[in-house]
């Protein structure tokens, strides 16, 4: 059956959309060759995102900064009320909101650090002006030294997170996946935390929870990914005419059908969480949850893509083996633009033998039976490569 | 294979539907759940000072008893790294909980006065305190510091012996006990003896009040140990409550040792603090000759100071008619020895009595505990209102279902009848991670916060894609030619490899934040790593061989529109023979 695919393909050209295409595994968008685009287009986002960061900085929320929150649930009681009562404390300075959620509206009041008595004090004198019993207030409160505490226990975790991960991946795959695993991170991490920067929106723990969920996709999304090159690792040969970036580019190819259905998959709680659960239910928690985890994630789709792989198509390239194939591969570039079909064929030939023997090794090198149909587009694309 | 792909998928079925229905009805219906979602206080401690994990745990355990003190239902207490997570949901009176929880507890070496029997009025508990009352003398006021040698010794103690109930330890001779609520063991009473000195320990071999006789408390009414409330300090009316605030130069009324099912016995009434905790340098359990006991070691500075307790209690003077010195943790006696010798002239000192291995060492703990109280820390305080964590729970439900409603549509959508498995699957899923967390809640004290939904809302992400990696595969393999029978089992293999290892990355992640991170961030960790898990399970025991079961049927594989091979992106079936049909082959 192989003859057969190979002999049809250049003769009569699938006639499918680009749609069509991506649904079978078979676009040939050249990710690797563009990758200066992708840097540069990251580069952008993140340098306006850290210039945010370091000018404008991070609204941080009360639980890294300390303070209380008070929410009084009243159909009545108007800002300037609560802002007299919360004055006569001595906190004229505080933040006071309107909230409207699923079981009416109330008024949030947030002031500075509160000393026990006190903050119990202006709970009840709240409550007294909202006209409801002490109980029905929310009153939530944090020491100064809490949000040292957390950051600093977010940080030390984020440190052996990052360290176990490298690892991890070293010993799966290769240290030199783990590289561009982690750099994707960053770069996740990087732009999320500008965005919030930027549209100033409120850090709180949920917010971090959000950010450690973003990390673990963000790994998720490029083993994935970086599995397939895994598999492919054995295609790349000067006779085949496939430098290991192009493998890369296949690879990705590949798997971009499953990494935009998972992300679609994944982005649909999350919106759902956002839409239903926080706008029209009017959660705010949700909110603060699903909003980072939204941008996260399509970060993290992103970065799997455009970051990870071309920085390890780069790395890669840089061993002398793959160094020394793609320079043969080049200098016989002419000839093979000539004739594609010529090395098509070989190539599909090389991987002949593995066709008839439908591997069952679940192995990193087991390549396998897919990669004779999916390799006879190779060439045609190189032969288009701008 | 296939027999056993059957089996696997049979039971996995039928584990989700029977556990669920057990669950449902018999094995507590809905898990517990977090005070974001329920209402409630939350409150979070620190030790003010690096603390050790004995410490903490001990600290702990006073919370705890001070909590069930306050009669709240469903307390949740616990530790996460340094901080002590203290959660109480429905408590009445909010502000006085947050008081009395982070309030430092101290270890005070007391003279024993007598007992009370428990829940009287709170005027006879006063009275007894008062200078005029029955123990009057014992308990007025130390005027000056509690190193200063016991003044009145000149009361005969037969005339002590007369007023008060001859032997303090008459209840706990029941066993040494152990208070369910707290893991704190209570020993039974013992002895104070010089440890160095074995040889004249065995000429006090009948130390007159250790025996621990069953004698009735003379001359008072009987301690009631019939009583069923719990140990509730005001058992001990209003003066027991107060007794971990009373300053340390006033006597008290502290609860005795609490039964196995936390009822208490009598309220003791001590005398003024003579010796602070601080002055013990170390304590051990130890079994020297075949019995346990607790090896006590004080700090240079307190022997003068212990000494002067004991020597007016083995004298039984007036400031310590019972004989014997309480050792109180928190206003509760953990122990009250008798002192073999008038003054120990080292600051080796045993506590001896019926002591199994347990209590001694919840004993040295207590002593090593009291050595250095853990001042706490308020951190946080959290009061969530019920309607505000009804809302959140109802929209976080309601977000979560309509998510995964859109999950499946989509799913079915793209592969067809391998729509199906993932919705199947999700089902089975979804069932199984319910039974585990209601189970979970009821035996762990598992409580599902607000965050520990968004990690499920997530994982739905993860499990789903796990199906994904799998169809891709399968679409792979049947590009190549392969019937889609083939591809089943091949495209399993290739994925299994890949969600195995992209599962073990996100567990790995979970692990790390569960144990190094608090509060919210754990809750979700804990969530998002029993999902994960989840999949891995369903992945192999049920993903395949439902699959494998899917495309036995020829019109689910077949169908033009809704079938597997429609699914997977293959050309529909024009004549009979689908299966030899070439795959993937052809031009449209």
């Amino acid at each position: 059956m192989t003859a057969s695919d190979v002999a049809f393909a250049p003769a009569q050209p699938r006639k499918r959309g680009p749609l069509g295409r991506l649904y079978h595994g078979e676009t040939k968008i050249d990710f690797i060759g563009r990758t200066k685009l992708w840097f540069t287009l990251s580069a952008i986002f993140l340098i306006i995102g850290l210039a945010s960061l370091f000018t404008r900085g991070l609204n941080l929320g009360i639980d890294f900064e300390g303070g209380a929150i008070f929410q009084v649930p009243s159909s009545t009681m108007s800002v300037s009320e609560a802002r007299d009562v919360v004055s006569g404390f001595g906190q004229g300075g505080a933040k006071i909101q309107e909230v409207t959620s699923e079981s009416g509206r109330s008024i949030s009041v947030q002031t500075d650090t509160l000393d026990p008595t006190k903050s119990v004090q202006l709970r009840d004198a709240l409550a007294a002006k909202a006209n409801i019993p002490p109980e029905q207030v929310n009153r939530q409160e944090v020491g100064p030294s809490w949000g040292k505490e957390i950051t600093q226990k977010a940080r030390n975790a984020l440190i052996v997170f990052l360290l176990v991960i490298t690892l991890y991946i070293t010993i799966r795959f290769e240290f030199k996946m783990a590289v561009p695993t982690l750099a994707a991170l960053v770069h996740d991490v990087l732009i999320t935390v500008g965005v919030y920067s930027l549209s100033g929106l409120e850090v709180t723990p949920a917010t971090v929870v959000a950010l450690l969920t973003i990390l673990g996709y963000s790994i998720y999304d490029g083993i994935v990914v970086f599995d397939k090159v895994n598999e492919n690792t054995r295609l790349v040969s000067a006779t085949n005419g496939v430098s290991y970036s192009d493998m890369v580019n296949l690879s990705l190819n590949q798997t971009l059908m499953r990494s935009l259905n998972t992300s679609i998959a994944a982005v649909i709680p999350i919106m759902s969480l956002l839409v239903i659960g926080s706008v029209v239910l009017g959660a705010k928690t949700l909110e603060e949850f699903g909003l980072a985890l939204l941008i996260g994630l399509i970060s993290g789709a992103y970065s799997s893509i455009f970051i990870a792989s071309p920085l390890l198509a780069i790395m890669k390239e840089r061993e002398p083996r793959n160094r020394d194939i793609r320079r043969r591969i080049e200098t016989r570039g002419a000839t093979r633009r000539a004739e594609p079909e010529r090395v098509e064929a070989a190539t599909t030939e090389a991987n002949g033998e593995e066709v008839r023997e439908p591997v069952a090794v679940p192995a990193a090198a087991g390549s396998s039976s897919r990669v004779a149909t999916n390799i006879p587009p190779r060439p045609r694309k190189k032969g288009k490569r701008r | 294979m296939r027999r056993s792909g059957a089996l696997s998928l049979v039971f996995i079925v039928v584990l989700a539907v029977a556990w669920l229905a057990y669950t449902l009805t018999l094995g507590g219906h809905s898990p517990q759940l977090g005070l974001d979602l329920q209402g409630g206080t939350s409150v979070v401690l620190a030790p003010k000072e690096k603390a050790n994990q004995d410490q903490l745990d001990e600290a702990i355990a006073i919370i705890r008893r001070r909590v069930d003190g306050l009669g709240v239902a469903e307390p949740e207490i616990t530790r996460q790294g340094d901080f002590i997570v203290v959660s109480l949901p429905g408590v009445k009176n909010v502000d006085r909980a947050i008081e009395v929880v982070g309030q430092t507890a101290k270890l005070q070496f007391r003279p024993y006065c007598g007992s009370l029997p428990t829940h009287q009025p709170d005027a006879v508990y006063d009275e007894a305190l008062s200078p005029s009352g029955q123990f009057g003398s014992c308990v007025a006021p130390s005027a000056a510091a509690s190193s200063t040698p016991g003044s009145d010794t000149g009361a005969p103690p037969t005339s002590v012996q007369s007023s008060v109930p001859a032997e303090p330890g008459a209840p706990a001779t029941t066993a040494p006990t152990t208070s369910s609520q707290t893991g704190l063991g209570i020993p039974p009473h013992g002895h104070l003896s010089a440890s160095q000195t074995p040889a004249t320990d065995t000429t006090t071999t009948a130390p007159p009040a250790a025996a621990p006789t069953t004698t009735a408390p003379a001359g008072s009414a009987p301690p009631a140990p019939t009583t069923t409330a719990p140990a509730n300090p005001l058992a001990c009316g209003a003066a027991g409550d107060r007794a971990s605030t009373t300053p340390d130069n006033q006597g008290i009324i502290a609860t005795d040792d609490p039964n196995k099912d936390g009822s208490i016995d009598q309220c003791d009434v001590l005398g003024p603090t003579a010796l602070s905790g601080t002055a013990v340098s170390d304590a051990q359990a130890a079994i020297p000759q075949g019995s346990w006991l607790v090896d006590l070691t004080l700090k240079d500075s307190g022997l003068q100071g212990f000494n002067d307790l004991s020597s007016r209690c083995y004298n039984k003077d007036a400031t310590c008619p019972g004989g014997s010195t309480a050792i109180v943790l928190d206003g509760q006696v953990q122990s009250n020895p008798v002192p073999q010798t008038p003054t120990f002239t080292s600051n080796q000192i045993q506590i001896t009595g019926n002591f199994t291995n347990k209590t001694a060492s919840d004993l040295a703990l207590v002593l090593r505990y009291g050595s250095l109280p853990i001042e706490l820390q308020r951190q946080r305080v959290e009061t969530v209102s019920a309607t505000l964590g009804r809302d959140s729970l109802h929209a976080g439900l309601v977000a979560g279902f309509v998510g995964l409603a859109l999950v499946a549509l989509y799913m079915i959508l793209y592969y067809r009848a391998l729509g199906i498995v993932v919705v199947l699957g999700l089902s089975v899923w979804a069932a199984l991670n319910y039974c585990i967390i209601v189970w979970l809640s009821g035996n762990a004290g598992l409580a599902l916060s607000l965050a520990g939904v968004t990690g499920i809302v997530v994982s739905v992400g993860v499990t789903t894609d796990s199906y994904i990696v799998y169809f891709e595969r399968m679409k792979d393999e049947v590009k190549t030619g392969k019937t889609v029978r083939a591809a089943v089992d091949y495209g399993f293999k290739r994925a299994w490899h890949t969600i195995v290892a992209a599962d073990l990355a996100s567990f790995i992640g979970a692990v790390l934040l569960y144990w190094l991170t608090v509060g919210a961030v754990r809750g979700f960790a804990f969530f998002l790593g029993l999902s994960v898990l989840l999949d891995l399970f369903t992945a192999y025991f049920f993903k395949r061989p439902m699959v494998a079961w899917l495309v036995r049927s020829r019109w689910l594989t077949d169908a033009r529109w809704i079938g597997v091979r429609a699914g997977l992106g293959m050309e529909p079936v024009a004549r009979e023979t689908p299966i030899a049909a070439p795959a993937g082959g052809g031009g449209r």
